[in-house]
């Protein structure tokens, strides 16, 4: 549920922009509220948006971080919220994240090198995830950005 | 005796018998497939979904089904140009050679026939802005690429390959060319790519592409044999109201193909001579192509009234031309302008095929 614009052929009498609308969460999701903290990595700012998996922020009762490829198996939702940037020294947000649904696999915002049949123990992540009561699809586009 | 400067006062040595006031009329050209629409905006845009032609896959059934997604939608923004064409009253000739030189003064209809020699220039001047527009859409079928002077030419993004140069070996004027290959790989390209239906293709092109055409060998033996009709070319029905001559239909492949000529002109500011569609190039034209004519609103004066006070205002207009006259009381002089901000704009960009058929 996020819209991105992208300008191109941009002249005096002309401008182009590709609209691309994105939808994760596709049907049946339930959400808890929370408070994403950047105790990922503390020295520096934080992009966080949509799709984005979190764990528990062991630290901080009753806070949330986001996971990294060496915490997968702490997994326990998906955010959702309006894009932000967490500035350093543990920044936080209200943010809610989901706990169950159908999603849009394609449309997750994974941690770096990390994807959905990363191996987490001896199951892969889309294992971690429909263990908490995520079903993950992939949605084919049907439309395209052409001349 | 000569003929002096001064039998030429024709109140004193002669009678005019005739005159003829050349007219060039602008023909609609393309105009056909560009309908017109206006607008009341400075821009206008185009909303465009493609297509990825998918094929459903079967699912066992009361399981999950396939997920569908529908994201990409793009917008097009374009500013149309703007002409504005001005005719001064006092260097009418009209004016000039008849209440400059005294004559006709007591003439009641002296003044209807100014109002009438302006409304004929307006005219004149509004088929220059034809003739623009005439140069748009034949810009749009030969390049994509509307082409602008005082402003950055817009771009329709034409495919390379709904462009194509057939090559040496594949000119008409090749005594070995397969012409007929050619208009079916034209008809291929308009059908997979540019998602037309229509199994009838429009080929426009100058008489010289014509000429080559027929003379072409592996034309004429198609067109000779008395087994398979597939061709059939006639002598031309030119129309008046298009500026087409239409000569024909042949099939390539699955296509029916009207064959037009197009050989319509004009002249440019330089006042050099140019032709709408150049010589060498040949452009098809399904018959589900899309495209308008759009006229962009058009800046004005409006009296209106603040205050009590009737003020002339700033404003904008939606029409496809806006006459506006204004004078100065003073030097008794007047002028009307004839503005117009028209942009031919493909809507099916990918429904044009434009081929060089001669070096």
């Amino acid at each position: 549920m996020s819209i991105t614009a992208t300008q191109r052929n941009e002249t005096n009498n002309q401008s182009t922009v590709d609209y691309v609308r994105k939808n994760l969460f596709l049907y049946g999701a339930r959400f808890y509220k929370g408070v994403l903290a950047n105790n990922t990595d503390p020295e520096a700012s934080q992009a966080a948006t949509i799709g984005q998996l979190v764990v528990r922020d062991t630290g901080n009762a009753g806070q949330l971080e986001l996971a990294t490829a060496d915490n997968l198996a702490d997994v326990i939702g998906i955010t959702f919220m309006n894009p932000a940037t967490l500035a350093d020294n543990a920044a936080t947000v209200k943010i809610d994240y989901a706990i169950k649904g159908d999603i849009d696999g394609g449309l997750l915002s994974l941690p770096t090198n990390v994807a959905l049949d990363t191996t987490v123990g001896n199951k892969a992540l889309r294992d971690i995830l429909t263990d908490l009561g995520f079903v993950i699809f992939t949605v084919q586009e049907q439309t395209k950005i052409d001349n | 005796m000569a003929i002096t400067i001064q039998n030429h006062t024709k109140t004193i040595a002669s009678k005019v018998v005739g005159t003829f006031v050349e007219d060039k009329p602008v023909l609609a050209g393309f105009s056909g497939f560009f309908p017109r629409e206006t607008a009341l905006t400075l821009q206008v845009d185009l909303e465009v979904q493609r297509d990825n032609d998918s094929i459903a896959v079967d699912v066992r059934r009361f399981t999950e089904g396939n997920k569908n997604k529908f994201s990409i939608v793009t917008e097009k923004k374009f500013q149309p140009p703007y002409f504005r064409e001005e005719y001064d009253f006092q260097k009418d000739e009209v004016y000039m050679s008849t209440i400059a030189l005294g004559v006709g003064l007591e003439n009641s209809d002296v003044n209807a026939i100014i109002a009438q020699n302006a409304l004929k220039n307006i005219r004149k001047m509004r088929d220059k802005i034809e003739r623009a527009i005439r140069k748009q859409q034949a810009d749009v079928m030969m390049t994509g690429i509307v082409e602008l002077e005082n402003g950055d030419s817009i771009d329709y993004k034409r495919k390379s390959a709904s462009m194509v140069d057939l090559g040496a070996g594949e000119y008409f004027t090749n005594a070995t060319a397969n012409p007929l290959a050619s208009l079916k790989d034209a008809g291929t390209f308009l059908r997979d790519v540019g998602a037309s239906s229509s199994m009838t293709l429009n080929m426009v092109m100058r008489g010289e592409g014509l000429a080559a055409l027929l003379t072409n060998p592996k034309f004429k033996e198609e067109a000779d044999n008395r087994r398979i009709n597939r061709a059939d070319v006639q002598s031309p029905e030119f129309n008046n109201v298009t500026g087409f001559a239409f000569h024909g239909q042949v099939s390539a492949g699955d296509f029916n193909i009207n064959l037009w000529t197009y050989n319509q002109k004009y002249t440019k500011a330089d006042a050099s001579t140019a032709y709408y569609l150049d010589a060498n190039k040949a452009v098809f034209i399904p018959d589900d192509f899309m495209a308008k004519t759009v006229f962009a609103g058009l800046p004005n004066m409006v009296d209106r009234q603040i205050g009590g006070q009737t003020s002339s205002m700033p404003s904008v207009t939606e029409a496809e031309f806006l006459l506006r006259a204004y004078s100065d009381m003073k030097t008794m002089s007047s002028t009307l302008e004839i503005t117009s901000a028209p942009l031919a704009m493909p809507i099916t960009i990918d429904r044009i095929y434009t081929a060089q058929v001669l070096a």
